[in-house]
């Protein structure tokens, strides 16, 4: 019964968006972190090798899931985001290790937003976002005309659903 | 704005209760710029000063009873506020969810009461228009706002069915007793024991260090009888404390069901009474702690939009009832809130997820533990025991139930929650599944519902991935 299903992809600037975005975090906080490791971790430990190799490993700690989350995970997540519209409902897909399928019926959407941000103009990007009464579920990376054209589509669906209160 | 000919105000004594409301840390706050007014300035300058703030605060207190209006017309309520800012607001009787009447120490003192109103609308802080009444009129106009059938038909109804639900105080006693407010009274005791000793020590000049001395002194079976006897000693002032409070706080607690309402009211010192429309109740939930489920009793709470959002408001819907008398009061009460499906628990392989990620902390834990003191590990042992239990118990408490209009819920670890919420309050669902649910085909379901918190959830892991079909098919 799934099969028959379509559903649609985001757009595959989404990766180089989001390493971008993320990039800009990343660096600032590694910034800090290596500060803060060689003036004040560092120096005022003892000399012993242990302590020394207990702050770079606790620094390694944050970095390095930082880093996945920067430059790995935006294609995982690139490959796993998937979403359909339907009559009845809007499903979406996202997810690295969780995989998560969200289900939202038609009937309680209340209102759908187009946002875009500095990165997602440069690249005429743009996502649209989904208000429920009790949620807010985003579609990131959609061309702007496929954005204008879902939040279109979406109307219409909603329109000849009529509401149920 | 039709109605606007009739033009109310808020109670005079509001002035009053708004001067006070800061308690009487504004009073001391006041006192202390005084006194040093008066070593600055001296003391002509520093008490005009005072009686300038005084009456400025007087005069925005009386001025902003003066700004604030309201009038009950025939199908709304309208309502004004602010002095500089005016803000707006008329509510259609239909959109009130719930109407809240309560009588404070001070309300009663003046014959007042102080009622709420509340349409559902999410995010909002606190009630959508709040006011202080005489008593006869605040019942008056919760009459009105309620929009019940006139006098004549009222009186016939409840003749019909007189049949107001009561707290037997037995029931009541008990509920004092395995409440997790035990421990609240324990906490309040503590706090108290500290400030006790300061005082002893400060005010009465009294040493309370000696007794330490003497304990010190004292024999090893001595030591434990005083340990043994001052812990059973405040576990029984924290449950006589527990019994204190909630028999003071739920006393005389009485539900009265109407056609379309449900009428909730108990107190003695601060009397509180609400009203629920029926059809606005979004779910029901079910608390048990651990001696509630070995004594066989629930609280009942409902979700409704627009009621319980205030600090220490909890929509309680009956503080304490035996557990098989629930479907009962329900068929009564809510029948279409009755859960007749069958639900369905966590498959035996899922207990490996509760325990997996409990297992990791464990391990961190252990570990550091066992590398600073070997002879640490017996904690470790006993935390493992400890978190097994919870992942048991989270395990068992693990349940999901479909019905074509009501989806039931059961989570919790110490606390079982059951949570039984109307399909159409439900605005979207997530079904996840992580790497090892994948493996042994679990998933957990996410359910977002229309609620006062924007956002609130209900989550249940574990279950079998085919019921999202079940889902599915329950949301289109």
């Amino acid at each position: 019964m799934e099969d028959t299903k379509e559903y649609s992809r985001i757009n595959r600037y989404a990766v180089k968006c989001w390493i971008i975005g993320r990039s800009i975090t990343f660096f600032i906080l590694l910034a800090i972190i290596i500060v803060l490791l060689y003036t004040i971790a560092i120096p005022n430990t003892k000399a012993s090798g242990f302590f020394r190799y207990l702050w770079i490993g606790l620094a390694a700690i944050i970095i390095i899931p930082l880093a996945l989350n920067t430059f790995v995970y935006p294609f995982i997540e690139y490959r796993e985001w998937k979403f359909g519209i339907f009559q009845d409902k809007i499903e979406l897909f996202n997810g690295i290790f969780t995989k998560n399928k969200s289900i939202i019926p038609i009937s309680r959407i209340q209102s759908i937003n187009i946002e875009q941000g500095p990165i997602y103009r440069r690249f005429k990007l743009a996502s649209v976002t989904i208000h429920t009464a009790g949620g807010i579920y985003k579609i990131p990376a959609l061309t702007n005309s496929e954005a204008a054209e879902i939040s279109e589509n979406l109307k219409n669906v909603i329109e000849a659903g009529g509401r149920i209160e | 704005v039709e109605e606007l000919n009739n033009i109310e105000r808020n109670h005079r004594f509001k002035i009053i209760y708004d001067i006070f409301k800061g308690g009487p840390q504004n009073l001391v706050t006041l006192l202390l710029f005084f006194s040093i007014g008066v070593k600055n300035l001296g003391f002509p300058l520093a008490l005009s000063i005072a009686l300038v703030i005084v009456l400025f605060v007087l005069g925005i207190s009386i001025l902003n009873w003066w700004k604030t209006l309201f009038s009950v017309g025939n199908r709304s309520i309208y309502y004004q506020k602010g002095i500089l800012n005016v803000e707006r607001k008329e509510i259609l009787f239909e959109k009130i969810n719930t109407v809240d009447m309560a009588e404070s120490i001070m309300d009663r003192i003046f014959k007042t009461a102080t009622i709420k109103i509340d349409a559902g609308i999410s995010g909002t802080q606190g009630s959508e228009i709040k006011l202080v009444l005489s008593k006869a009129r605040a019942k008056e106009i919760r009459e009105a706002l309620l929009q019940r059938e006139s006098a004549s038909e009222l009186e016939k109804l409840e003749q019909l069915n007189k049949k107001v639900i009561k707290i037997a105080e037995k029931d009541l006693f008990l509920y004092s007793i395995i409440s997790n407010s035990v421990f609240q009274g324990l906490g309040i005791i503590f706090v108290a024991l500290q400030f006790l000793d300061d005082i002893l020590e400060n005010f009465m000049k009294i040493d309370t260090s000696g007794i330490g001395h003497r304990f010190d002194a004292a024999s090893n079976i001595y030591r434990v009888l005083i340990i043994v006897g001052s812990v059973i000693f405040l576990l029984l002032l924290g449950t006589l404390f527990s019994i204190i409070v909630n028999f003071i706080k739920y006393y005389d607690f009485k539900l009265e069901p109407e056609s379309d309402k449900l009428n909730i009211g108990y107190g003695v010192v601060n009397k509180k009474s609400y009203s629920f429309d029926r059809k606005k109740i979004s779910g029901i939930h079910m608390k048990q702690n651990i001696l509630m489920r070995l004594t066989g009793f629930i609280t009942l709470e409902v979700e409704s939009i627009g009621y319980g959002d205030e600090k220490g408001e909890q929509a309680i819907l009956y503080p304490v009832l035996r557990v098989k008398e629930v479907d009962a009061v329900l068929y009564k009460l809510l029948p279409e809130f009755v859960f007749e499906g069958k639900e369905k628990q966590c498959p035996r392989k899922a207990f490996f997820g509760f325990f997996m990620l409990k297992l990791v902390f464990w391990i961190i834990v252990t570990t550091a533990l066992v590398l600073i003191n070997i002879k640490f590990i017996l904690i470790g042992l006993i935390l493992l025991i400890f978190l097994m239990l919870t992942a048991l118990l989270q395990f068992k408490n693990t349940a999901l139930g479909l019905q074509h209009n009501v989806v039931y819920l059961s989570y919790g670890i110490f606390t079982k929650k059951q949570s039984l919420l109307k399909v159409k309050a439900i605005q979207s669902l997530t079904v996840s599944q992580n790497i090892f649910q994948r493996r042994s085909n679990l998933c957990s379901f996410k359910i977002n519902i229309y609620s006062n918190l924007f956002g609130k959830e209900f989550k249940v892991k574990g279950l079998r991935h085919h019921e999202e079909l079940f889902m599915n098919g329950v949301l289109s």
